[in-house]
């Protein structure tokens, strides 16, 4: 029975993470050729050799990769400074694009992995967000390469990134940092204007768009399904509840997001759209305080 | 309420929001949005709907009796009434001590329409001598996400005493078998005094007094030897068990603890030393209790007792010095004392002088050793590694323990569960020898 849960949460897992999921193997179809495959390889392996370890290593397996990681940036620091002797050297990470381009993409292929593998649903949902934060980035790296003026933006990114003497950099991992650019940009914009001027994806022409707006969908239902193979007693009551409040939370949010269209010339969405969310947030909050009974008191 | 999971779910959505925003990740943001207001929704739906419907809940709860024997089934029945008109599904559960054993549902799930009444009916039955709460029932009920929780107390807890149970003290009771099993070897020691019963006679020496001539035996050998009547003086012992009931006597696990065993098997000796035509009496002592029966040659002692231990449960500390003193102030006459104590902590002994544990009386502490009542789990080496360890940690300690109160002055007796019941007959028997 335990079994058949978790195979059924596993693919309600995959479901929910098809987002996640289409963007790594659309950032991977154009990343793969500048990636560093002696640092991905190892990397990609963690999540299955975390499975056949002791239970002891299990638990820690991604601490130990950390301090790995970190224990190697240190060592290659020490080593661009020559204080570490040669056989320290050349375990190093190489200090360049190409290694935080790797790290940021085996980034979002261990966080998709072990989403797919959680039993908790809120590590799934978890992963789903920090994977899209990671990946988002990469996808709209590509939607920067598709567009059209992806070659004045390159030029212009080189030979700024030559006059520090920095030499050539791929094309994709030019894209990704400019994207970081604009984000940043934005976070700036945010914190001084009060509402956002650069949106990286926004004026994007996406790739793939139809089959991520589908993958979105499938995503919402397979979180759906997660919540509903959890299992309770008592099915139709919980149906019941299931199935109020999803219709309410896709009239409200359509309702909140057709209302922030309203304010699109004043940049209002932003504001408009957290306020709601915050009402949502505090009633959620405040309706289920604690009452002396609920304490037992 | 909602649970910690539930406010993680929220902050990640929101967080979603904000990231969708950030990047113009529009479908992104769409997703978030509805995912977050169909958990906000369901949050706040199950707060105001269910959790209101779980306060018109009614419960009621009915037992057979509130005293019971060890090991005698307590029939309890809950009756749960909706009294609304829509459909509740709930969680239940009756808040129980762990000497319960449970046959029944005593929680479960269970679903009510508007106006619908439920009784559920369950068994108990305790491990041990003493008082415990049955209840409150708790019920409570989560939201199909799971993402919150609400729950009510919604019946007062009732009182169920305990008293030990008949076949753990029926072999001394009987007269049948406890008479080889206890009482083999025993006489009343015969000592020469005053008294109504005739021992004999011995011929008269100028000391002796007139009155106690026996003149039917005047010049029976010789003509003029003169005898005198020797009558047999009643010497009964009077025998106090003192028990350490504080919490270090609270030890064991769920079918054998040690105040349980400690209560029992100075009853089965009390029933042995009655059956000599000696008293028993009881004192059950702690810093927070102080219940001391005094010495009765009927089982009228043992009924206030059993009486007694249905009414409380071990707690508080034990002081050797200061329970020594209580029982000197009680027991007035010459007699027995027994003292039963497990002697977990160090201060339950610290007087620094030998000479402050003068009793002034005949006296015997028992150390119970706590080997045999651990529970002990063969598919858990680590347990059972560190347990041995401890256990013979505690040997040692308790056998040092022993040998310093022997060499302050207190008699001193190591015993385990298995043998509590003979060391207590067997300092029984020994003081009936030599007194």
């Amino acid at each position: 029975m335990a079994e058949t849960q978790g195979v059924s949460a596993y693919f309600f897992n995959v479901l929910a993470l098809s987002p996640s999921i289409l963007l790594l193997l659309v950032s991977m179809a154009y990343a793969i050729s500048g990636l560093n495959l002696y640092i991905f390889v190892p990397l990609a392996l963690v999540p299955i050799a975390k499975r056949f370890s002791p239970s002891l290593i299990k638990v820690n397996t991604y601490r130990i990769v950390l301090i790995i990681l970190l224990l190697l940036i240190l060592d290659s620091l020490a080593s661009l400074s020559h204080l570490v002797p040669p056989y320290l050297s050349a375990i190093s990470l190489p200090a360049s694009f190409e290694t935080v381009f790797t790290l940021e993409i085996a980034l979002g292929y261990l966080i998709v992995v072990e989403g797919i593998f959680t039993q908790k649903m809120f590590y799934l949902v978890g992963a789903l967000v920090a994977s899209l934060a990671d990946l988002g980035e990469l996808y709209a790296a590509v939607a920067l390469m598709n567009s059209s003026y992806f070659g004045v933006v390159l030029s212009n990114f080189t030979s700024t990134l030559g006059s520090y003497g920095l030499g050539n950099v791929p094309p994709m991992q030019a894209a990704l940092i400019v994207v970081a650019l604009l984000e940043y940009q934005a976070i700036l914009s945010l914190s001084l204007h009060g509402f956002m001027t650069i949106l990286p994806l926004y004026s994007l022409s996406l790739p793939y768009s139809t089959l991520l707006l589908s993958t979105f969908a499938v995503s919402f239902l397979g979180v759906i399904g997660r919540f509903y193979v959890e299992g309770e007693k008592d099915e139709n009551f919980r149906l019941e509840g299931l199935f109020t409040s999803v219709v309410l939370g896709v009239v409200i949010s359509l309702a909140v997001i057709e209302f922030a269209t309203v304010f699109q010339t004043y940049d209002f969405q932003f504001f408009v759209i957290s306020f709601l969310a915050m009402v949502f947030l505090i009633a959620a909050v405040s309706s289920s305080r604690l009452t002396p009974r609920d304490l037992h008191l | 309420m909602i649970k910690k999971s539930g406010y993680l779910f929220l902050g990640t959505l929101m967080l979603g929001i904000f990231e969708g925003m950030l990047m113009g990740f529009v479908y992104f943001l769409i997703f978030s949005s509805i995912l977050f207001f169909s958990v906000a929704s369901e949050i706040i739906l199950f707060n105001v709907y269910t959790t209101s419907g779980l306060r018109s809940m009614d419960v009621a709860r009915f037992v057979d009796t509130n005293y019971v024997r060890k090991g005698g089934k307590l029939g309890v029945r809950l009756k749960f009434h909706n009294k609304s008109s829509r459909k509740i599904a709930f969680h239940y559960y009756d808040t129980l001590s762990d000497v319960f054993t449970i046959s029944g549902p005593s929680e479960g799930y269970i679903s009510l329409s508007g106006g619908e009444t439920r009784e559920i009916d369950y068994a108990l039955s305790a491990w041990a001598v003493g008082k415990y709460a049955v209840g409150p029932v708790i019920v409570y009920s989560e939201d199909p996400m799971k993402l919150c929780v609400s729950s009510y107390k919604l019946e007062k807890s009732i009182d169920v005493k305990v008293s030990p149970s008949l076949s753990e003290i029926t072999n001394s009771r009987s007269g049948l078998v406890s008479n080889i099993k206890f009482t083999s070897g025993i006489h009343k020691s015969r000592v020469i005094g005053q008294g109504y019963n005739f021992y004999g006679v011995r011929p008269y020496v100028i000391s002796d007094e007139f009155r106690y001539i026996a003149w039917s035996r005047y010049g029976i050998q010789t003509g003029e030897d003169i005898y005198i009547k020797q009558m047999e003086e009643e010497r009964q012992l009077d025998v106090y068990f003192v028990l350490d009931y504080s919490e270090s006597s609270n030890f064991g696990y769920k079918t054998k603890r040690m105040y349980d065993r400690m209560i029992v098997s100075s009853i089965n000796a009390a029933y042995m030393v009655l059956k000599n035509r000696d008293g028993a009496g009881f004192l059950l002592y702690s810093s927070v209790h102080d219940a001391f029966i005094p010495v009765t040659r009927s089982d009228e002692s043992i009924r206030k007792l059993e009486t007694k231990v249905a009414e409380i449960r071990p707690e508080g500390r034990f002081d050797l010095m200061r329970c020594l003193q209580r029982a000197g102030e009680e027991i007035k006459k010459n007699a027995l004392i027994i003292l039963v104590s497990p002697m977990f902590n160090a201060d339950q002994f610290r007087s620094p002088h030998g000479s402050l544990f003068r009793v002034g009386k005949r006296f015997a502490l028992i150390l119970l050793s706590p080997t045999e009542f651990v529970e002990w789990k063969d598919e858990d080496k680590n347990y059972t590694t560190l347990m041995r360890s401890a256990l013979v940690s505690r040997s040692a300690q308790i056998k040092q323990i022993s040998r310093s109160l022997n060499q302050a002055g207190l008699k001193t007796i190591v015993a385990e569960d298995s043998t509590l019941q003979r060391r207590l007959a067997v300092e029984y028997q020994y003081e009936k020898m030599v007194q």
